[in-house]
């Protein structure tokens, strides 16, 4: 069984679209688009306007492509996700605005308040500033969400390769792993941190 | 040409299942994850 898969990267198929391959723009939604409309789906529930917002999100990010202003840095996934997130939070602005319904019939409190930026130029000297300010955050977390956090994003642990080298089980892991996310979320809203 | 190896894909579907254990339905915490994964992923 041939199980050599060469298969291009985000960054290959950008730079392919952008050389005049239209089919890997194509490919490259693709690859994200179950990801997108999932995470938009998990926010709206009705199925049409899910897929309105799924539509406007990749219409706006191939926009923002064909009008060379996307800088690849090799985010092009959490770019699409920050784009989807904001139009989902315009979704219930307009819906509370139009029906004088509760924030919480709206969707906010589903949502939250993490307002994403959608950078149209990239500013890298402000993009590395946030970025080093969450790694700031990260080092307040208690010292065991620190390590599942280090284990997972800078050395590409696996959960089960983080439980064994934390010595837990795997459901030790992933509860660490949860109350790391919740509580940097929780201190990224205090700082007032607009994610980028 | 860039390539995604293979220990990365398999990982990625391994993963799945027991991402969806620690977002419980969170889709900021979803995005949380993703966003983390790509600010430190030249970090290697």
């Amino acid at each position: 069984m041939n199980t050599n898969v060469n298969v291009l990267s985000d960054r290959a198929l950008l730079n392919n679209y952008l050389s005049g391959d239209r089919s890997a723009i194509s490919e490259l939604i693709d690859r994200h688009s179950s990801r997108v409309r999932s995470y938009i789906g998990m926010m709206v529930k009705d199925d049409d306007i899910a897929n309105d917002i799924f539509q406007e999100t990749f219409i706006k990010a191939v926009k923002v492509i064909d009008e060379g202003r996307y800088t690849d840095s090799g985010k092009f996934l959490s770019w699409v996700l920050r784009i989807a997130h904001n139009r989902v939070l315009d979704h219930f602005r307009r819906e509370k605005a139009s029906r004088q319904i509760t924030e919480r019939e709206a969707g906010y409190d589903m949502i939250g308040t993490l307002r994403l930026a959608e950078p149209n130029t990239e500013d890298e000297m402000v993009q590395s500033e946030i970025e080093e300010s969450v790694r700031r955050l990260i080092n307040l977390l208690p010292d065991d969400q620190q390590e599942v956090i280090r284990l997972r994003y800078y050395s590409k642990l696996s959960f089960a390769e983080i439980a064994n080298e934390t010595n837990v089980s795997i459901n030790t892991a992933l509860g660490r792993m949860r109350y790391a996310l919740i509580n940097l979320r929780k201190l990224i809203k205090e700082k007032n941190i607009v994610l980028s | 040409m860039g390539e995604i190896d293979n220990r990365t894909l398999q990982l990625a579907s391994d993963e799945a299942l027991l991402l969806s254990d620690v977002i419980a339905g969170d889709h900021e915490l979803l995005f949380l994850d993703s966003y983390l994964m790509d600010i430190f992923n030249g970090d290697n």
